[in-house]
């Protein structure tokens, strides 16, 4: 093993203890931040991973953030079910949800697949609205929060993104991360070398739609409110969408980096909400024509650069 | 006219035209010959700039041209007639017409003479005037390709491969037309053609090229004699 | 089932529908070219906040005030497509393109939100409140105004694209973009044309919109989903297809929400505009070829 990846999973380690401990040392606040960066973390790797390396860009995540809520609340709240259960209820809706859009909608054209994703978000969104059973357009508070410590939620938040964190890395790392490559680069020249393109896609899709959804069940258990704005609300797009572009799409580190900036860009504004959102936009229309690599990307290159220099010295 | 110099192109790795040169005078009429595949119509491409050189340069009336885009370079007055004619399915006979006349302020002014020009030329199209380009026959697509060109009041009209896929009667209708267009109206013009014979019958010069060089050059009426050409083109003596 | 009430509700759905369809128009237009706008509906929204302002600080007449709001949105569109969306489309970009009209879209919603606030604005105007009847039918008359106003602008796109040099070059680019070279058309002028006319459509739709109904800051979403059902009914190519894409998206619209409620009335056309996009995506009204 050489000496990069060494260090590499050096830091990794550390930095995983370290985070393993925070929660003992810090006070409310910080848990609420450290907490909501894991959960964004989680779910915009995934987004990246897909639009990264698979070159499919869903607009519409919310879908999943909601059902996970909801199934939440259903389960947990309304049905009384315990909570370890409801927690994997909800990635297993997230999982049959994306197959379903899996095999109705992945087949389709770039555009036509986001804009379905975005019709499917929509369509739960109004079909979460008029449901008086959950609490119809003000929705229902949870009180699972209350019953657990906020380390508890902090833990689950930080499973998720390190199981979302080392999917991908198997992913990219093992057998199928080839035909996933060469499905993103042109999945019509992949599908000529015999490459299933369509299971591939539904794989990573399906991935994404459990993380994502496991993501909003911890979200609404931190939250303790479950409404269909919160939900379904095109937040979750373009905060996902953000994380990535700033951090890096389609690396790892990338939205490590976008989501800190994220949750920073948010505490900054606390209570302007729309402001950040604007900046968002801006930022990430900025990102997109001036660096398109995202922060991690300028930096490993400026870092190839910089070891290139200090080789042809030594 | 039209000066091409030492002509490379390639599509990625692969290299198609090496050291292409060739030359159009005013008025002239002339042929560029060869089998499928020897890079005919890449050249065409270079030339109307849908493909960038690797080296070499394009000259036309003496401004460099090989670096402009397309649009640019059909503004200075050249025209073409696309192999596979090209045209614009959904729209009519005479809307494929008057998109001909677009690059050029002058051809707008004139588009009633000139489409009346083009009608007497080719009367079965005014007859289809209001059809869709893809409801036509084969020659009349063709005629129309070349009416659409003759729209632009071009300067040098290139032809790409115009005899393809036509039956023989219409061939020489076309060619007809074309060493009318040159005789008559002095119109200069690069004529790209599979079909040797019929092209240097009506062509001032020709050049011939194989796997992408040029390997025959000269006055059409030579060319006609030749050894080489009779026995690889016209099936012998 | 009261036959009158149902008569009455199918015919404002036409002038509805009618009206839909212009804002359908700039979306077909861009779709084929292409590309997606998906801030497509939050420029009409944006006009409509434009309007509003004008109104309440100016007592500017919304129908007066198109004058200044729809140049104003054609020029922001040109600007957008000249500097930033041309250069990704140009070099086939479209992911890139994708992204960065949500996030325009992001932005106009939230700098509307944060300047205007959530609450609902309306542009209605006494005199448009009123209607008239002809038998047995209701007509309320901005039904009927934006029905004629939209009919007036697919007059002009029409005349547009069959009279001029420059509409039929853009028909041109999407039946052949090459060939169209070929002849002197840019393709960057292609898609500056095709935004112009979008954010000219979308500023009349957004106007007349804000005076018949109420608007929201996240009322773009809408306009963009219900237009894209429209074109999904009918398929692209002509004008007259989206025209009547228009007029079934809006009789589906109003009869649902008479049939099922009005919470309903979205999904079932979402759920529509999804199925077709499945099943469809030409259109019902194309030949499949």
């Amino acid at each position: 093993m050489n000496v990069n990846r060494l260090r590499l999973y050096l830091a990794s380690l550390v930095a995983l203890l370290v985070l393993m401990i925070l929660p003992l040392y810090s006070g409310p606040y910080m848990m609420m931040i450290l907490t909501s960066s894991f959960i964004y973390l989680a779910a915009a790797e995934m987004w990246s991973f897909l639009a990264g390396h698979l070159s499919v860009i869903s607009l519409g995540q919310q879908a999943f953030i909601g059902l996970g809520m909801y199934t939440i609340l259903i389960l947990n709240e309304i049905y009384k079910w315990p909570l370890w259960a409801s927690i994997i209820f909800s990635g297993l809706v997230g999982a049959a949800s994306a197959g379903f859009i899996s095999l109705s909608f992945l087949r389709l054209r770039g555009f036509f697949f986001a804009l379905s994703t975005i019709l499917f978000a929509e369509i739960l969104f109004h079909f979460f609205r008029n449901w008086a059973f959950v609490g119809g357009a003000t929705g229902l508070r949870l009180s699972i929060g209350y019953k657990i410590p906020l380390q508890a939620t902090y833990y689950m938040a930080y499973i998720t993104s390190i199981i979302s964190i080392l999917t991908i890395y198997y992913l990219h790392n093992s057998k199928i991360g080839f035909a996933i490559r060469a499905t993103g680069c042109d999945d019509e020249a992949a599908a000529e070398i015999g490459v299933n393109t369509f299971i591939i896609k539904a794989i990573c899709f399906i991935i994404n739609g459990t993380i994502t959804a496991l993501s909003g069940a911890i979200f609404a258990i931190q939250t303790m409110f479950v409404h269909p704005q919160a939900g379904f609300g095109f937040e979750w797009t373009l905060a996902f969408v953000f994380i990535s572009v700033i951090g890096g799409v389609g690396t790892i580190i990338g939205p490590i980096i976008g989501s800190i900036i994220y949750v920073t860009l948010r505490s900054v504004f606390a209570g302007f909400v729309g402001l950040s959102m604007l900046l968002q936009g801006i930022l990430c229309i900025i990102i997109l024509s001036i660096a398109p690599t995202g922060v991690w990307g300028l930096f490993s290159s400026r870092m190839e650069k910089f070891w290139r220099r200090l080789k042809r010295f030594s | 006219m039209l000066e091409v110099n030492q002509l490379c192109v390639s599509y990625g790795e692969l290299q198609v035209l090496f050291n292409i040169s060739l030359f159009v005078k005013k008025g002239e009429l002339v042929a560029l010959l060869g089998p499928n595949g020897a890079g005919k119509t890449t050249f065409t491409k270079a030339v109307i700039g849908l493909l960038k050189p690797k080296t070499g340069s394009i000259f036309f009336l003496g401004k460099r041209i090989d670096n402009l885009p397309t649009p640019d370079i059909v503004k200075m007055g050249v025209a073409i007639v696309p192999e596979g004619r090209r045209l614009f399915p959904l729209m009519t006979v005479k809307e494929n017409l008057l998109m001909g006349a677009y690059a050029s302020r002058e051809a707008r002014k004139k588009t009633k003479d000139t489409l009346d020009r083009v009608y007497n030329l080719f009367p079965r199209l005014k007859e289809r005037e209001n059809q869709l380009a893809k409801t036509l026959s084969g020659g009349e697509q063709q005629m129309l390709a070349i009416g659409r060109a003759l729209m632009s009041l071009p300067k040098l009209l290139i032809l790409d491969e115009p005899s393809l896929g036509l039956a023989p009667n219409l061939v020489s209708d076309v060619l007809d037309v074309i060493e009318k267009l040159n005789k008559d109206d002095g119109l200069t013009i690069l004529l790209i053609e599979q079909n040797v014979r019929a092209a240097l019958q009506i062509a001032d010069r020709g050049y011939v090229i194989e796997n992408g060089r040029v390997v025959l050059e000269g006055e059409a009426g030579e060319m006609l004699k030749e050894e080489y050409i009779r026995k690889a083109y016209m099936g012998g003596a | 089932m009261n036959w009158l009430v149902i008569l009455n509700l199918s015919f404002r759905a036409l002038l509805f529908g009618g009206f839909l369809s212009l804002a359908a128009c700039g979306l077909s237009l861009a779709f084929q070219l292409g590309f997606i706008n998906a801030a497509h509906g939050d420029m009409a929204v944006l006009a409509a906040y434009l309007s509003w302002t004008l109104l309440t600080i100016f007592g500017i007449d919304p129908f007066i005030s198109l004058i200044i709001v729809a140049p104003l949105i054609v020029t922001i569109g040109f600007a957008l497509q000249k500097f930033l969306l041309n250069r990704f489309l140009l070099r086939g970009q479209m992911d890139t393109v994708l992204i960065i009209t949500f996030s325009i879209g992001m932005i106009i919603r939230n700098a509307i939100q944060l300047i205007f606030f959530a609450d609902p604005r309306s542009l209605a105007q006494p005199y448009i409140l009123q209607g008239f009847s002809i038998g047995f039918l209701n007509i309320p008359f901005a039904y009927l105004i934006n029905f004629i106003f939209a009919l007036m602008m697919f007059t002009i796109l029409h005349l547009f694209f069959v009279k001029t040099f420059a509409g039929r070059a853009f028909r041109a680019v999407p039946q052949d973009c090459e060939a169209a070279m070929m002849f002197g058309v840019k393709p960057e002028v292609a898609y500056m044309y095709g935004m112009g006319i979008m954010a000219l459509t979308q500023a009349v739709f957004g106007v007349l919109m804000g005076v018949t109904y109420v608007f929201f800051p996240t009322s773009g979403m809408t306009y963009l989903l219900l237009p894209l059902g429209a074109i999904m009914l009918a398929g692209l190519g002509s004008l007259k297809k989206t025209f009547i894409g228009g007029l079934i998206m809006g009789e589906i619209l109003i009869l649902s929400g008479y049939f099922f409620g009005s919470e309903y009335q979205y999904i079932i056309c979402h759920l529509i505009t999804l199925i077709l996009i499945l099943f469809r995506p030409e259109g019902l009204l194309t030949r499949r070829s």
